[in-house]
């Protein structure tokens, strides 16, 4: 019995000595992961809508389906409309492609980024690399209404080579976010008249909340 | 007891993954690139010391029938601060190797050096081991890495290397290449010893 | 609904095959699959464990250590948690199946250690699967386990009356045979 107690006590010192230590470790690190996870979010808005300075989150309710969107209005220096970014998740070879696409005010794709992927390493995976990006690129700026779907399906898309399931799921997400900055493209004009700049956290004038920012 | 030999038995003659073939599923699933091997093997190594050192301090105060659940305890609390710390300071290779951090608790090299070692000697020694051992998983890691980055994507700490880069056998840094460049690995070792000994 | 279910299912024992795809649980796949007979009794145990550890510690992320905000804690809770159901498992087979807990010996407290089980409960977490979604996928994990060990074993009792260089045997040839097994795996992805 007094067996018993000595180990129901040793038990409870250590978890107690465990807890007060991970509770320090993370009251000291939760914000810096917050904020490195912030900070990669912005970067890759950044670089997919470059001539936006500032980003504010916005939400879509699509009436008819029911179903909230969520997506980022880019915002120019001076308050204007950049264009929006979209983050689509279409299944590809091995799992969801994670990516973001930026959408200019008139609905051309400026640019994406792959945030995360399952893809067959060296094929799939190309999807991020120059092979795939740069012709891609070029066809965006070229062509003022490409088809976006790949060679293979009538499309102006060049695919990878052994990888068209992965091209092929890209071109959907790409397609996604498209859809979705039609659906938002009337509520876009709307949003700038209710945030004044410089904007401030208090200012959540219609579902949309301030985040990011050149602080 | 000599200090040195206490530091160096860990990296050949009782390598944890070559030898005693412990926590090999980290080994195969964070070896396709160099970058994720070294990432494994330090974080890894400061895990094995904290959990070697402090155990070794309350090694005489443990009742026996609980100590199991003890060790774990102290594994699992040194592998979060270690999780979280990755987190803050180093995101990327935090996201590269992902559910790994946490999975360390169960590497079976922790709770064996606690068990086999840490329990029954004193905390300094305790630090060696734990330092040799660290030192050992993490050659071995980049050993399996070295090879399969090389053959499987032309480089070498994300490195372009000339020759290999020319036309990389992909398979190398998917699971299958990992299981095969490791069996091989160990019969070259087995293979190297059997030679030294008949010699 | 339901046939995302059923592609967690797929998915789970074939194309993200724990010890083949995920490289998760190495330490009973290559100790345990010598004999069909001890591996079909380890899948059988990992199967389960993996199942009560997936649902319980879904359940302690949901309402324990989420609405306390303690989800630093979880892989120390979710540890232990596997650790007594390993404990309880152990004691059942004990009780019940004495012949099987011979033939399973010193592998049956090593659960704890297989990372595929721990491995299981965090990435339920990761993914964001619901109750019934973290089942499945345990499930379906400990099944895919269950036939990655039994494949094995199967092989490698042929192995044993082969002949083969003495640097090569055990766990060298075990190992690069798991790797061709992966390659066939391989052609799973893509089926959903």
């Amino acid at each position: 019995m007094k067996d018993m107690l000595h180990m129901g006590l040793f038990l409870f010192v250590i978890a107690a000595v465990a807890g007060v230590l991970l509770a320090y470790t993370e009251s000291v690190t939760a914000p810096l992961i917050l904020e490195n996870q912030r900070k990669a979010e912005e970067l890759a808005r950044r670089e997919v809508l470059p001539n936006a300075e500032k980003f504010n989150e916005s939400q879509f309710t699509d009436t008819v389906a029911s179903q909230t969107y969520s997506y980022s209005t880019g915002l120019t220096g001076n308050g204007e409309i950049a264009g929006v970014v979209v983050k689509v998740a279409p299944k590809g070879y091995a799992g969801p492609i994670e990516m973001v696409v930026g959408i200019d005010k008139t609905g051309k794709i400026n640019g994406y980024k792959i945030l995360a992927q399952k893809e067959t390493p060296g094929l799939g995976t190309k999807l991020s690399e120059p092979v795939f990006a740069e012709p891609f690129k070029k066809l965006i700026s070229e062509k003022a209404t490409p088809v976006l779907l790949v060679k293979k399906d009538g499309g102006d898309v060049d695919g990878i080579t052994a990888a068209t399931i992965s091209s092929r799921a890209f071109c959907k997400g790409v397609n996604e976010a498209l859809d979705l900055f039609k659906k938002v493209q009337p509520q876009l004009t709307a949003i700038p008249q209710a945030l004044p700049l410089p904007a401030t956290p208090a200012d959540t004038a219609s579902q949309t909340s301030i985040t990011g920012g050149n602080q | 007891m000599n200090r040195l030999a206490e530091l160096t038995k860990g990296i050949w003659k009782e390598n944890p993954i070559f030898v005693i073939s412990l926590g090999i599923c980290p080994t195969l699933a964070v070896t396709s690139s160099m970058t994720n091997a070294l990432g494994m093997g330090i974080a890894a190594t400061f895990v094995l010391m904290g959990s070697n050192v402090f155990i070794s301090l309350i090694r005489n105060l443990v009742p026996g029938k609980i100590r199991i659940p003890v060790y774990i305890m102290i594994i699992a609390t040194f592998v979060t601060m270690i999780d979280k710390l990755i987190a803050a300071f180093s995101p990327a290779l935090s996201a590269s190797l992902g559910i790994f951090i946490p999975l360390i608790v169960v590497n079976c090299i922790i709770l064996g050096r606690a068990e086999a070692y840490a329990s029954k000697n004193g905390p300094m020694d305790s630090l060696l081991d734990a330092i040799g051992m660290g030192i050992g998983f993490t050659i071995a890691l980049s050993c399996l890495a070295f090879f399969r980055e090389l053959l499987g994507e032309g480089k070498l700490y994300g490195f372009p290397i000339p020759f290999f880069k020319a036309d990389p056998a992909l398979i190398m840094i998917m699971a299958p290449g990992g299981f095969m460049v490791f069996g091989l690995l160990i019969a070259l070792k087995r293979f190297m010893e059997a030679k030294g000994a008949t010699k | 609904m339901s046939a995302s279910i059923i592609s967690i299912f797929i998915v789970a024992i074939f194309i993200e095959n724990f010890v083949l795809n995920q490289i998760l649980g190495l330490c009973p796949f290559i100790g345990v699959s010598n004999k069909i007979d001890s591996a079909v009794g380890m899948g059988l145990a990992v199967t389960f464990v993996m199942v009560m550890a997936g649902v319980a510690t879904w359940s302690i992320q949901a309402f324990l250590l989420i609405p306390l905000q303690l989800e630093y804690l979880q892989t120390i809770s979710f540890i232990l948690v596997i650790a007594s159901l390993v404990q309880f498992v152990e004691m059942v087979i004990r009780k019940t199946a004495p012949a099987l807990y011979q033939s399973l010996g010193v592998f049956l407290p090593l659960i704890t250690t297989n990372c595929a089980v721990l491995g299981v409960a965090l990435l339920n977490i990761k993914k964001n699967y619901g109750l019934v979604e973290s089942a499945v996928n345990s499930f379906g994990g400990g099944l895919g386990f269950f036939f990655a060990l039994i494949i094995m074993a199967g092989i490698r009792e042929r192995l044993d009356v082969s002949e083969i260089p003495e640097a090569m045997r055990g766990a060298p040839i075990a190992f690069v045979t798991a790797g061709l097994l992966a390659t066939a795996f391989m052609g799973f992805s893509g089926l959903v």
